[in-house]
């Protein structure tokens, strides 16, 4: 059988063909017996498929689906509070061992008194108290 | 889906309950097209228990999505468009699986027919037959055959050309045709 048969065979299902191929196919159908058969067997196929029974999810699919949302966002917002509680968890123990850390340096070293040399000053509780380091008008203007 | 009365929610109704806080009203949503996806799903991968979870999937997408929804195209269409193509991922990945456990599946695929212990009906033969097209053809036939889009819709879920859907329907239809032969040879209720 011609392919070029075959396809308006085809095509005249969906009522593709203009008004000369529906012409020709006719011809040919009239003719041709092994044609005839294979529009037969196609109108049965698309048939049988368009009749098939329909087809579904098992029961509450509308529940399972619904569930799994809320499950999902709830999930999402209780590890997005799980997360920011971990990081906020790590700074602050980082801080406290910085804190702890400088504070014993501090105490346990006799001639620093203060933190202030390891942030850059050399300024210590004496300099302050010492009247020629303070600065008077004079110094400013 | 238009209103057909005060009584019944438009989709956009829906999605504005949805997008506005109420998760609950994205239910009428499912249930209203869990239908016509289960369809798709079932037509493209067969009634097996990854079909439910590829339909869960597809409107959990659509939910994460329903912001962008500007209506353009349907609710149905938009959501047989994702149906369709996360069954074409999950034929890919079932795919690579065979290839993968080749011997396993081959042993599971015998095991599956031994413990039929019924002929097939026609729901089943049909099935069997469209499992065995192409994906491409697969997605033709169902969408065109088995939900009844139109060619011209079935060309713009699946983003290809009119002829594509027309050629690659013929094909699909010769492929099932010598797929059942047999059961055509022999009258069989079909």
């Amino acid at each position: 059988m011609k392919f070029k048969y075959r396809k308006l065979l085809h095509r005249s299902f969906e009522n593709k063909l203009s008004k000369r191929q529906q012409r020709t196919l006719n011809r040919e159908l009239a003719r041709n017996a092994e044609l005839r058969a294979e529009k037969a067997k196609i109108e049965r196929i698309r048939e049988a498929l368009t009749d098939s029974p329909e087809l579904s999810f098992r029961p509450f699919f509308a529940e399972r689906v619904t569930n799994r949302i809320m499950n999902l966002y709830q999930n999402r917002q209780e590890d997005f509070a799980a997360s920011l509680a971990f990081a906020f968890r790590r700074i602050a123990i980082a801080g406290v061992v910085t804190a702890v850390i400088l504070l014993s340096v501090n105490l346990f070293t006799p001639a620093v008194k203060t933190v202030s040399p390891y942030f850059g000053s050399k300024t210590t509780l004496d300099d302050m108290l010492d009247p020629g380091n303070t600065t008077s008008l004079e110094d400013v203007l | 889906m238009q209103s057909k009365g005060n009584s019944i929610k438009s989709d956009q109704d829906i999605i504005n309950a949805v997008t506005g806080g109420d998760v609950r009203a994205f239910q009428e949503l499912v249930k209203r097209y869990e239908q016509r996806v289960a369809a798709t799903v079932i037509g493209m991968l067969g009634q097996c228990p990854e079909a439910e979870d590829v339909g869960q999937e597809t409107f959990i997408r659509f939910y994460q999505t329903l912001s962008d929804f500007r209506g353009e195209s349907s609710v149905v269409t938009y959501l047989t468009r994702i149906a369709i193509n996360l069954s074409l991922n999950e034929l890919k990945r079932r795919k690579r699986q065979f290839q993968r456990d080749m011997p396993l599946a081959a042993a599971r695929s015998v095991a599956y027919d031994d413990a039929r212990d019924h002929e097939p009906d026609q729901k089943e033969i049909i099935q069997q037959a469209i499992q065995k097209l192409s994906p491409k053809h697969r997605a033709v036939i169902v969408l065109r055959l088995l939900e009844g889009y139109s060619t011209k819709e079935t060309a713009q879920i699946l983003k290809l050309a009119h002829g594509t859907v027309l050629s690659r329907l013929s094909r699909g239809l010769e492929k099932l045709k010598e797929l059942l032969e047999p059961y055509l040879g022999k009258d069989y209720e079909i």
